[in-house]
């Protein structure tokens, strides 16, 4: 009787370890998620009829950025706010694919009265980041307010707000023939790990 | 039996890590700590850990020790941008916290001061009105 009661205790706690292993290893290893994935949903395809100008004075247009995948966003280097966490998360996708010359960041400037080409420089310099990998990049003000309304990503001028504007914190991914393949909230991490898994998937498109 | 007991124990251990990392990750911030979270976190970062060279770290900042009498005006007075200005290199602008009330000044500069400052130094709040004066 004795023998039968550790018996059973004993099958129920290797069966408790054997989930337990099982959670962990299913927490641990996305990748090993065997279901087919569909493809990430096509939010509709971008037009950027503007050039601008990145920190090394180089023009980006959406000539240069087609057949690349790249991530867009709004930003401004005075922002007391949101962008220096959103910087962090950029950093975050340019370190994960540093070696990856199919991938770029464009990161756009809100404020481009103060933040000139020298500005965004010193700003991309302290990062310690590749003007061509990642583009910081400046121009007429209405030609930016007009692109984050392209990229679905909202920006006005408001003298009330901190630091003056307000911008959305999303970045946007879009994919080698110029579509937008998903939104992400720039200051969450988790949701910023997605958005590194997805590149992933849209490297992997070809 | 013999191979059994060792991967017993790894996976309770395993698990006991995973639980102590997941209450740990729940233990909430203290009150002192929301008034640093709110205005200077973004920059300087959670852990004062700054943001490459674009943000200083807090964590050995003379601020928090032989200067901490020159915090409070530096944090009302921020630091300007010389952008525009032909002398010295360019630096990041850090903003003014003028708007916020001697009561919130004194809170993030006690949490501070308590978290990298010199060990076992507290600051009073009478402390902090006098060398707010200096500035206000
Ligand atoms: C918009 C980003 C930003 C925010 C928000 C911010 N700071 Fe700063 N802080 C800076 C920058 C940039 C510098 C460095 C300026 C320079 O070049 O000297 C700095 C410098 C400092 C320094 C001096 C560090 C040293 O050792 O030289 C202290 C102390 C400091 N900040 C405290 C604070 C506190 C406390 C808060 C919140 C009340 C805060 N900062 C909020 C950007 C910020």
């Amino acid at each position: 009787m004795m023998e039968l009661v550790t018996n059973c205790t004993r099958r129920i706690s290797r069966l408790a370890c054997l989930v337990c292993i099982g959670v962990l290893l299913a927490a641990l290893i996305p990748g090993c998620n065997l279901s087919p994935r569909e493809p990430l949903p096509v939010f509709g395809t971008v037009e950027i009829p503007y050039t601008f100008t990145d920190q090394d004075g180089k023009p980006i247009n959406q000539k240069m950025l087609s057949g690349r995948i790249y991530v867009a966003d709004f930003f401004f280097t005075t922002c007391p706010t949101i962008c220096p966490i959103m910087k962090t998360q950029m950093l975050r996708i340019y370190e994960a694919y540093r070696d990856s010359d199919q991938l770029v960041l464009v990161s756009h400037s809100i404020d481009p009265e103060h933040d000139t080409v020298e500005a965004l420089h010193d700003y991309g310099s302290r990062l310690g980041i590749s003007a061509q990998r990642w583009h910081l990049v400046t121009g007429i003000k209405d030609e930016i307010y007009d692109t984050a309304k392209r990229y679905g990503l909202a920006a006005l001028e408001d003298k009330n707000a901190a630091g003056g504007f307000i911008h959305s914190g999303s970045f946007s991914l879009v994919d080698r023939q110029g579509r937008i393949r998903g939104y992400y909230q720039g200051t969450d991490t988790h949701e910023v790990d997605t958005l590194i898994q997805d590149i992933r998937r849209l490297l992997d498109e070809g | 039996m013999n191979t059994e007991r060792p991967i017993r124990a790894a996976a309770l251990a395993l698990c006991a890590a995973v639980l102590i990392t997941a209450v740990a990750g729940c233990s909430g911030d203290t009150g002192t700590a929301e008034g640093y979270l709110n205005n200077c976190s973004p920059c300087h970062g959670r852990d004062g850990e700054g943001l490459r060279s674009l943000y200083p770290p807090l964590k050995d900042s003379a601020y928090l020790s032989q200067q901490l009498d020159q915090l409070p005006c530096l944090l009302v007075n921020g630091i300007a941008s010389p952008f525009g200005s032909t002398d010295s290199t360019p630096r990041m602008r850090m903003p003014s916290f003028a708007h916020l009330s001697s009561d919130d000044l004194y809170a993030v500069i006690a949490y501070l001061s308590a978290t990298w400052g010199t060990a076992g130094k507290t600051v009073s709040r009478q402390e902090v009105e006098a060398w707010l004066s200096e500035c206000r």
